[in-house]
Parts: structure tokens; sequence; C-alpha cells
């Protein structure tokens, strides 16, 4: 049974004078902002589960990792006995709060759409995704184009702004679309031959600086890049394209890349692998384990709204069940996830410097008999188990 | 063929008789024993198979730290930290292993080869289960699940039978057997429908059990009118006989005036007041008609001058004098047609078969409840997924629901499903309504995870003390008790068949394996890990 200590008017007033921007709001909420978090376990950046049991907090932050006995001030420390505090979990395949059609089908090129103007930060999903311990989620345009515009990288609760989702980053990931419904009727390019053609003359024209800023910065190795590959044969094409300009780069879709994995595993490009359901077959729910047992960094997507807040965590079940190491699938959900959408400075680990954005588990969150206990977005409390009670993460339900 | 030896050799011999009968009775004799022999032989040879030092969790919520089990004839002999191996005895060593009964699946698809048609009451789930799926049940077994439940799956309306699975390989390339046949009435409320339509089908559904109670009182009331007719029958034979002997000495004109007397005439008196009524009753007859001639007819023939055709009309039109009343009093009553769907709804309304209603909305809920209400039926809800909603009712009327998955996004949906909430068991169980976990019945292939499905439906953390493994007693212990199969199936206990499985590690953990399933004491699956390996 989680309880928290209430943080102490010393500890307040230390609160206000160290928070820049985030110190008003530390101090309209101070109860449910303490200075240390107690647990008897916590997921390592690695994805194992480590027995180090004090995480400070400061100013939103995670100061630092601490062994039990070095807490002598128990004011403001918040204990979670036989609890693991896991990184908030990053769903990489979502469109929550960001509802319609996030992109024009007039261009197949059409790099200047950004997910975020869809974005709806007071959207219910974020209540719903705070319970399931989803604390950040990507937000792509729809890859039905060629290049289907920038990704936005959203909090699902934000202490800074007080509202349900809040920001992390505009300027994601640049989404491009390989497949079916890319190739149209109505409008170039009409084929996958065609689309490859067009391809290699846009980014073409990056390099020689005649296109949109944004392929521009691509082409330079700037930006972030994110592969809609919905057949296996086109993640070859995508990676010897767009993979080999951008910093980083992520393939979604790739239920099925059995032939791929020796070719993938000398990229650094993160395969994201998911939704899981119970409906799939032994050989896609393998798919996940044999890239990451191949060494190749995988990230798995849960897909909420569409599928529930539970989805991310059943897919890392069910990855685990077939075949993926324990570690990896918790990585998987964390900090690979945050490394495919481009902040993985910010979040998706327990390390000091990285926002303290915390779900406190029951147990290991790959178990499906765990339960959320609380949910930290920024150091601040946004969901408690106990007492069904949110802060920013609010929202109408 | 000795019988035939003794019959042949008495004939020829018949001095002998005595001395062969006696040698013949020692033959068979000798071929028992020999029989027996060879069966206590064969008992011999079948070396037990035991698990050592596991970890035990027995399916009614005890866990053994460190035990051994043995397996016998297809059965647990002995289960404990005091159960030894016997001599030459196969062993498992369990040491680190956690063994559970085989996992219960209460509402599945697993094998499920088409649907029931739409409302018939007839169809039986065992004749539609492919019992060579083995693939499908490879991975279930991977997974831990021995037994599932298949309902006679069909649209809106009666669907017949369900019956229990057992994933036992053999006979031959089989790999799956009846464990239990008509276990359950499955009625589907249609919840996928308009308001309209599911109104049309809920009275569809009740009129079949109205049906099948019209049917019982008609067969009743056939019973007794055939009792009273074969009294009557046999009154004037007796009369008849009797009228001979008085013919040798009365006059042959009292005749008539005898034939009068018989009197109780039900249906020619009251005729004229419960007109409508009698029509209603035709009407419905009127389904039958073919088949009531063809019995009419062939009883007619032993009448002296009946004429099955058209007889009810007869009997209310014509008054044609007193020879014609005469021959319809004593006309043997219709037996009413034999329904083979109310004979199946009689079951369930005789208490031998529970029903199993599909119901998602509450309004359905409700519907069923006022159904089991009305024809005192024992009922279970499938799917139930505003079950939370009504759990008040629910708990009132001490039914229990059967959950289906827990792991659904509500947010797109406009189905019976758009109410669901993942918290729907936590407040069945603050109302006290008793519930069951289950695949939900509809695809095959989430019968596997239903395992990490009650996982996710338990109210509370697996971690909090003493209910780490309650999510495993829902899906064995409970699970067969509700099946009524506790004595076979559902535990680790002595005497009970050996549905056994050995985990690598704490069944909760998605991380664990499943090493080896052991169905009715065979082994059934082994991981491709230890499969090169021997055992």
């Amino acid at each position: 049974m989680p309880f928290l200590h209430r943080t102490s008017h010393m500890l307040l007033a230390v609160a206000v004078i160290a928070g820049a921007l985030s110190g008003a709001v530390l101090a309209q909420h101070s109860q449910h902002a303490p200075k240390a978090i107690v647990v008897d376990r916590y997921v390592t950046p690695d994805g194992t589960i480590s027995d180090k049991r004090i995480i400070t907090l400061s100013n939103g932050k995670i100061a630092a990792l601490l062994p039990h006995a070095e807490i002598a001030d128990k004011t403001g420390v918040a204990y979670y006995s036989g609890a693991v505090a896991c990184p908030g979990l990053i769903d990489v395949r979502s469109s929550m709060g960001a509802y319609g059609n996030t992109v024009e089908s007039a261009f197949s090129v059409d790099p200047s759409v950004s997910a975020i103007d869809s974005f709806d930060p007071d959207h219910r999903d974020f209540r719903r995704a705070v319970e399931s311990g989803i604390t950040a989620a990507l937000i792509a345009p729809s890859p039905t184009n060629l290049v289907a515009g920038a990704c936005a990288v959203v909090k699902t609760g934000g202490a800074s702004t007080g509202r349900a989702g809040s920001v992390l980053r505009d300027d994601g990931p640049l989404v491009f679309g390989f497949g079916p419904r890319t190739w149209r009727y109505d409008r170039a390019p009409t084929s996958r031959i065609g689309a490859m053609a067009m391809l290699r003359s846009v980014l073409g024209e990056a390099k020689s600086g005649s296109q949109h800023a944004r392929l521009q910065s691509l082409a330079s190795g700037k930006l972030d890049a994110m592969l809609y590959c919905s057949d296996a044969m086109d993640v070859g094409t995508a990676l010897r394209s767009v993979g080999k300009l951008a910093a980083h780069t992520s393939i979604i879709h790739t239920s099925d890349v059995y032939d791929l994995t020796e070719e993938l595993a000398g990229t650094k490009a993160t395969m994201i692998v998911g939704p899981y359901s119970f409906s799939m077959s032994q050989r896609t729910l393998s798919m996940a384990g044999v890239l990451a047992s191949a060494g190749i960094d995988v990230a798995l997507a849960g897909q909420m709204p569409t599928r529930g807040g539970h989805s991310l965590r059943q897919t890392a079940a069910l990855a685990v069940r077939y075949g993926m190491d324990s570690a990896k699938a918790r990585q998987a959900i964390t900090i690979n996830a945050a490394k495919a959408a481009g902040v993985s400075d910010r979040v998706g680990a327990i390390r000091p410097g990285m926002d303290a954005d915390l779900v406190i588990f029951s147990g290991d969150p790959l178990r499906m008999d765990s339960r959320v206990l609380a949910v930290y977005i920024d150091g601040i409390r946004v969901y408690s188990a106990d007492q069904h009670l949110t802060m920013s993460a609010g929202g109408q339900r | 063929m000795h019988l035939l030896a003794i019959k042949t050799r008495r004939f020829t011999s018949s001095l002998a008789s005595g001395l062969l009968r006696r040698r013949c009775v020692s033959l068979i004799a000798c071929s028992f024993v020999a029989l027996n022999v060879a069966m206590a032989h064969g008992q011999l040879l079948e070396r037990a198979t035991v698990i050592t030092n596991a970890r035990i969790i027995t399916g009614s919520g005890k866990v053994i730290e460190k035990g051994s089990i043995v397996i016998k004839g297809g059965r647990i002999e002995a289960v404990g930290a005091a159960a030894k191996a016997p001599f030459l005895s196969k062993k498992i060593a369990g040491a680190g292993k956690t063994v559970t009964p085989g996992l219960i699946d209460v509402w599945s698809a697993l094998g499920r080869t088409g649907t029931a048609g739409d409302g018939d009451a007839t169809s039986r789930a065992q004749d539609g289960f492919d019992r060579y799926a083995r693939d499908d049940f490879r991975e279930a077994l991977r997974n831990g699940i021995t037994t599932v439940y298949i309902g006679a799956d069909g649209g809106a309306g009666v669907n017949g039978t369900g019956a229990v699975f057992q994933l036992a390989p053999g006979p031959g390339r089989s790999a799956g057997k009846v464990q239990k046949k008509d276990a359950a009435l499955c009625v589907n409320f249609g919840s996928d429908q308009s308001p309209l339509s599911r109104l049309k089908t809920f009275a569809a559904i009740r009129k079949q059990f109205q049906s099948a109670v019209d049917y019982r009182t008609s067969l009743e009331d056939y019973e007794e009118d055939l009792k009273e007719y074969l009294e009557k029958l046999e009154e004037r034979v007796k009369k008849e006989e009797g009228d001979k002997k008085d013919s040798k000495d009365a006059a042959k004109d009292e005749a008539p005036s005898d034939d009068e007397k018989p009197a109780p005439k039900p249906a020619d008196e009251d005729d004229s007041d419960d007109d409508s009524d009698e029509e209603e009753k035709d009407d419905g007859d009127d389904d039958h008609h073919s088949l009531d001639y063809f019995f009419a007819g062939a009883d007619n023939k032993t009448l002296p001058a009946g004429n099955g055709k058209g007889d009810a009309k007869n009997g209310k039109n014509g008054k044609d004098g007193d020879k014609k009343k005469d021959e319809d009093e004593l006309k043997k009553p219709k037996k009413p047609a034999f329904s083979a769907v109310s004979e199946v709804v009689l079951k369930a309304i005789d208490h031998e078969l529970p029903v199993r209603i599909e119901a998602h909305r509450s309004a359905d809920i409700l519907n069923a409840l006022a159904l089991a209400d009305e024809f005192n039926l024992d009922i279970v809800i499938e799917g139930a997924t505003e079950a939370y909603l009504v759990a008040v009712a629910l708990a009132d009327a001490e039914v229990s629901v059967i959950l289906g998955q827990v792991g659904r996004s509500a947010v797109f949906e406009d189905t019976e499903f758009r109410r669901h909430s993942a918290r729907n068991a936590e407040r069945l169980t603050d109302a006290g309504v008793k519930w069951m976990i289950s695949s939900g019945g509809r695809d095959p292939r989430a019968s596997r995870f239903v395992g990490f499905n009650s996982q996710m439906a338990m109210p509370s953390a697996g971690t909090k003390s003493g209910l780490q493994w309650s999510w495993l007693t829902r899906l064995t212990g409970d699970a067969s008790r509700f099946l009524s199969l506790s004595q076979q199936v559902g535990r680790v206990a002595r005497g009970m068949e050996a549905d056994l499985v050995i985990w690598s590690g704490d069944p909760g953990d998605p991380a664990s394996i499943v090493e080896r399933v052991f169905v009715g004491g065979k082994l059934a699956y082994i991981a491709p890990q230890l499969a090169g390996g021997g055992s």
C-alpha cells in the first residue's frame, strides 16, 4: 500500500526557489510532488530490474538514484513498498488526442504537414493513457503519402501547462509511406516503381537545397525518419534511400520481416513492431523476439486509442511469451521507443538528468497482473490508483 | 463359440453332455484368467511418471512448495511432499519448475468449425469440433490450456448445446476429444443488432421456451387422454362382450340405448363455449398435421369405424346423429408431433442443462434475468460487457457471468462493446456477483491467452498477498467446478485426470515457458527446447 508523506513547508520553499518554470506548479500541487520516491525495485536503462530503491527528484527531473539507507529526512518522500518503478511507457504508434485524417491526399510529397496541428491537449485519451502507465506518445501523420510530414511527440500529462497533454517535440521524425496506400490511381505515384523514382528525385532536390527545409535537414543527416513499410520488400528499398541519409531511422509495420533480419542487423535502424493481439499467428508474435535476438533495436507499439491502454504492455508480454528477452522487451516500451521518437535525451530511462516521468507498478511491468499504482510526469503525481486522483492529466471523461 | 460347441456336442452326444458342459465352463474360466493376467501385466508394464520436487499450485488455492506428483493410468496417483516415486518409474526433474493443472477456457472457440444455424436448438457443438486441428491445439498447449468449452455458436436465438473438449492426444492423429457433451444450452441475444431486431430476437427466444412448455403440456394432456381412452376402450370391449352374451338372451334393439350411456364428452359439449380456444389449438397443430395424420391413420386401423382425416372438423361440426357421436368419443387421442427443438429446450427447463445466454448490453442482461425468472432456468450470462451497470440485479438473482476479453478499446466501438470497461470484474466483485473469465468464445486463437486475460481481469494486483494465484485458480479449480467437472480435471489431487502443465518458472511471468503438458496422463506437448534432449 503506497502512501504519501506531505511535503514539508521547508521543502516547498526550496522547491519554489529552485524551480524555474515548473516552480509555480510545484507550489500549487506540492503534496503531489515528492522530493523522492522509494520503491523496492526499478527498471534500469538496460531493461533489467534492479533493487536500487530511492529515486530523488528535483525540478521535474530525476536527480539521483540512492541506496535505501541514505534517506534521513522522511518528509516529502513517497513510499511504494513492493513496487517497481519504471520509466513512463511510450507508445510510438498512436493517434492519441489527434482525430480525423491527419494527411492531405492532394500531394504525395507533403513535408510541411505537422501532426501537432491535429493535437488536442485536452482530450480524454490522455487520461486513459496515464491510467495505463503511458506517459508519452508519438503521433504520426497518416502514412498514405510518400512524404507524409513531421511527427509530434507529446506527453500525456503536463506540469508546465497544467493540461492533459503537453508537447515534447513538434518536429519529430519525418514520415515516409511505402505501400499500396501510397501509390494510387488519382495522383502520382501510381506504382511501387514510380514511388521509388519520385523519392529519388525528391531526395536529390533536397540534397541540392531546392526542397522543403525538413527534407533538406533530413538529407543532411539532421532529422530522423520514420518509414512505414507494409511489405517486407519495401524495407530494404526504404533503408537504402532514406535510411542512409537520416540521423536516425525507424521502420514501422514490420510484423513479418524474417528474410531481412540479417540485412537489418547491420543498420542502426529501430524496428517498430506491434501492436500484438491475441488473434495473431505464432509467426507474427515471434517477430519481435527474432529481431531482438539478432541484435536489432526493437520498439514495441500499442496503437492507443485504436486499441486500449492495455495494448502496449500486452504487446510486450506476448513478445516475451514468444521468445523476446524480458529486458529487451522492457527497453522496447521505454528507451527504444524514446529513441524511435527522437526524445531519448529527455524520457525513456530512469537516470539522473532525465525527466521524472515514472510509473509505479505493483510488479514487473511485463506481467499482466501488475497494476499501475501511480504515475508521475515531470515529477508530479498525475495518477494514483488508491485515490483515482489526477491532476494535470485531466480532461473530461 | 463356446455355446455353439456346447450345443453341437450336446446334440451329437447327449450322454456326455454334463461332462462337456463342465469342460467348456472351465475353458471359459481359463480364458478369463488369461485375459486378466494379460491386463494386469499391461498395467505392470505401464511405467508410472513422476514429476519430482516441483512447486505445485494445486488449482484449489493451495501451493505445495516442494512436492512430487505420481502419474499412472492416466490419473494422478499421489501428490505432495511425501509422494514417493514407485519402483521403475519415469522421472521428470521438477526442481525449480512450477506444476499447475491444465488451464480451462470456459468459453472458447478453439477448434470450432463453422456456426450453427440461427436459432436451431438441435445443433450440437461436438458435431462442429475439429479434433484434428493439431496446430491450433499445440499453440493452446504451449500456453498451458488443456480443456475448452465450446458453445453452439450461431446468430441470435437458441443455438443448440455446447460441449467441453479436452486437448488429449490420440487416437490416431486426433488431438482433441469430447470430455462432456451437452454441457449447456446456448442462447444468443444478438446484442449487436438494432433495438428493434433485439426486441424481435428476445420475443422469438421467449416463444421457443414457451412452445417447449406448451409442448410438454400437450404431451401430458395426451397421456391423460390416452389413459382415459384406453380405459373406455376396455370398458366398451367388456360391454360388447357382455352384449354378445346378452344378445343371446335379450332383443337386439336394446343396443342403441346402451350406446347412448357413455357419458363424458369433452370435445363436443364444450364446443359452443370454447370455440376460440379450440381454433387456436387447431392452428397450433396444423404444422404437424401430416404426422398426426400418420399416427391417427395407423391407430384407426384398430378402431372399428375410425376416420383419421378431418376428425377434428367432424368432431366440431358434424352432428350427424348418435352413431357418429359415439365413434368420436372412442377416437384415439392424437399424439402431439415430436418436437426435437422442444425436447432440447425442455432439458433446460428441467435443469438438466444450464442455459448460457450471450448478452452484452444491460437491457439484454435484464431480459435474460426475466427469461430465467419466467421459466425457472439456471442461467449464466456470457460476455456481460455491461454487467457492471446491472450488477445489483445480477447479485439479487444470483446469476453468474462469464467475461470475455478484458483488453479492448471502446473508443471507436458502436457495437455491444461500446461500454466495455476493464474494471467490469472489479465492480462485479464489489457487488457480490460471481464471475468467470474466458477468452470470449469468438476468436479461436484468443483461447491461448486466457491466462493473460485472467491476469488482466483480476480486480487486485497479483502481488497482493494471498491473491497471487487467484488468476490461476479461476482457470483451474473454479473453472472445473463451473463446468461440473471438478472430479475429473482442474486440480492437482489424487484421483484426478492427469492434466498437468510444467512451467519453467512462475506461470504468471510471460518469460516462463511451458515445458511439458500432460493430458490424461499422456505427454501432449513438449517444448522444442527440450524435445531433442529426451527426458
